[in-house]
């Protein structure tokens, strides 16, 4: 079996750097935003609780923008696979089925977690310094929201026929759910619903512990009471139960 | 002999539509087996339940003895599957293709990068091996999917109509990769072509989720017991009609009369005797008559 999750993760890999457009797509897009509305927003925004202005408080948001969208669509090959017949040939393979959730979320993690650094290094530019413990918490952090994503983009994989489907529904989801991860903007001075809708988010807590990490892990982070502990244990929960519904998608036949 | 297939009594419905209604086939070890049908007949189901990606309503399936619904993980360890069209990845080059099926249909390591060159050298496709999938022509796309399907040496390869698509000479080619893969174990074919059920060692027809005829071409064949004589005239309509009022089965095709008989050869020199006959051929009965008896239409109408 781990030579199975190997050899799909591999290929995951393999596909998406044979694919340049997707490289520099994927690449520039947070950087852009993150120029476009740290730049504009600019002085014009102020985070309660926080001293520093809005680029250095957006530039976990944008690493968190980069692992959810690569993460869920890098599970669009699960959706080709079944077009090309290739999810088949996996299929009647001899391998337990969580061999082929794990090579897909492996991969598509491999691939958030890689572009999410590229971004995330540019912190040192906002003025930021999360020293090596702070990086390895927003490693983890970035680990845990790819986990999550692509298990619940292997989910709605399964169950979509087209890749037009498959985006529809997509966008969807994902807007929303990055604008109420406080990515975008902070839990504290949004309104009774929003903050609900926040609160009942899984990516708010992988946000939140993207923060702590950026932020060096202060005692709490700007704009939001979450604590550490609460992030990182709602963070690996969500990582889990997502993992453990891919499986048990997988274990039935496709759409 | 122990059988690499074994259905029994298999029932599969759709809704209310029946697709498979109580079938029973077994394919020996090393045995060649056609399975003919028209579109709808069950083919499709029976591959996909063998194949393990559809559950059967009742019936049993055991693949080299292993159950397809209780040991699935076994079956599909003794099982090759190549689909209507290849299950190919176009991005990788035609070596990483097969080293994803290694890994995936767990060919030892030790033995695996013999194994791919043996697959690659198979196929046709030694000068190739680094070139991306995608790039390959349909001939060579589909023998490195036969190749890629027949990497583990299963004991029962199932093929689902392999060669749709394919001009002539590329599915000979096709064949002659299956016909050297032979003695590795069974193989059941899914096609519409007779020249393909020809070179099987049985033929199985399928219709509406039954099976209406088993045995070897040669035997159904001659079961069949009516060969035909075409003739030639200059009259041919007129020809046939005399023909039928005489108690013959004939009719006009094109500028020939097609008489089909049990005792077509009795016939001959009586036909030839005649002065509106010039020439007559006998020609024996074909799979693709076989067929058209078997399902009640020609092969073409399907």
């Amino acid at each position: 079996m781990t030579d199975a999750v190997l050899a799909l993760w591999g290929r995951e890999i393999r596909v998406f750097l044979r694919d340049r457009a997707r490289v520099v797509g994927v690449l520039a897009q947070p950087v852009l935003f993150w120029l476009v509305f740290g730049f504009g927003f600019g002085d014009s925004v102020r985070i309660p609780g926080s001293e520093a202005g809005y680029l250095p408080y957006l530039l976990p948001g944008m690493v968190a923008l980069t692992v959810l969208f690569t993460a869920i669509y890098s599970t669009l090959s699960v959706v080709e696979d079944r077009q090309s017949g290739v999810l088949q040939a996996a299929l009647v393979a001899p391998q337990p089925r969580s061999a082929l959730v794990l090579g897909v979320v492996l991969g598509g993690t491999t691939l958030a977690v890689g572009q999410a650094a590229l971004i995330g290094a540019m912190a040192p530019i906002a003025g930021m310094r999360p020293g090596l413990d702070g990086a390895l918490v927003a490693l983890a952090a970035g680990v845990l929201l790819a986990v999550t994503f692509c298990a619940f983009g292997f989910v709605m994989a399964w169950r979509l026929k087209t890749t037009r489907a498959y985006h529809a529904i997509m966008n969807v989801v994902l807007i929303p759910v990055w604008l109420l991860s406080g990515a975008f903007f902070p839990e504290a001075g949004a309104s009774g619903l929003v903050r609900l809708g926040m609160r009942l988010n899984p990516a708010t807590y992988g946000v939140g512990l993207l923060r702590y990490g950026f932020e060096g892990l202060p005692a709490s982070i700007a704009g939001s009471d979450l604590s550490l502990a609460t992030c990182a244990v709602v963070s690996v929960g969500a990582a889990v139960v997502a993992l453990a519904a891919a499986v048990a998608s997988a274990r039935r036949s496709p759409a | 002999m122990s059988a690499a297939l074994d259905v029994r009594d298999l029932r599969h419905t759709y809704g209310d539509v029946p697709a498979l209604d109580g079938v029973t086939l077994a394919v020996g070890e090393t045995e060649r087996v056609a399975l003919l049908g028209r579109n709808g007949s069950g083919k499709t189901t029976l591959l996909r339940i063998t194949a393990t990606l559809l559950r059967p309503d009742a019936g049993t399936v055991e693949v080299a003895g292993a159950d397809v619904v209780r040991q699935p993980d076994e079956a599909r360890r003794r099982l090759g599957v190549v689909f209507q069209s290849p299950a190919l990845d176009g991005t990788l080059t035609v070596r990483e293709a097969l080293a994803l099926q290694a890994a995936l249909v767990g060919v030892p390591k030790a033995q695996r990068a013999n194994r791919i060159d043996e697959a690659i050298a198979d196929a046709g496709l030694v000068d190739r091996a680094r070139q991306r999938v995608g790039a390959l022509s349909g001939g060579l796309a589909r023998r490195l999917d036969l190749a890629r399907g027949l990497l583990h040496r299963p004991a029962l390869a199932l093929l689902d109509e392999p060669t749709t698509g394919l001009d002539p000479l590329a599915r000979d080619a096709f064949w002659d990769v299956l016909d050297r893969r032979r003695a590795d174990g069974a193989q059941l074919v899914a096609t519409h072509l007779m020249d393909e059920a020809a070179r099987c060692d049985r033929v199985v027809i399928l219709d509406s989720g039954r099976v209406v005829a088993d045995g070897t071409p040669e035997a159904l064949t001659s079961a069949l017991g009516r060969d035909a004589l075409w003739l030639d005239s200059a009259t041919p309509a007129a020809l046939a009609e005399t023909l039928v009022a005489d108690g013959l089965d004939a009719r006009p095709v094109g500028d020939r009369v097609l008489v089909q008989s049990p005792a077509a050869r009795a016939l001959v020199a009586d036909l030839y005797a005649r002065p509106d006959v010039r020439g007559v051929a006998l020609q024996p009965p074909t799979l693709g008559d076989v067929f058209a008896a078997a399902v009640g239409a020609s092969p073409d109408a399907s």
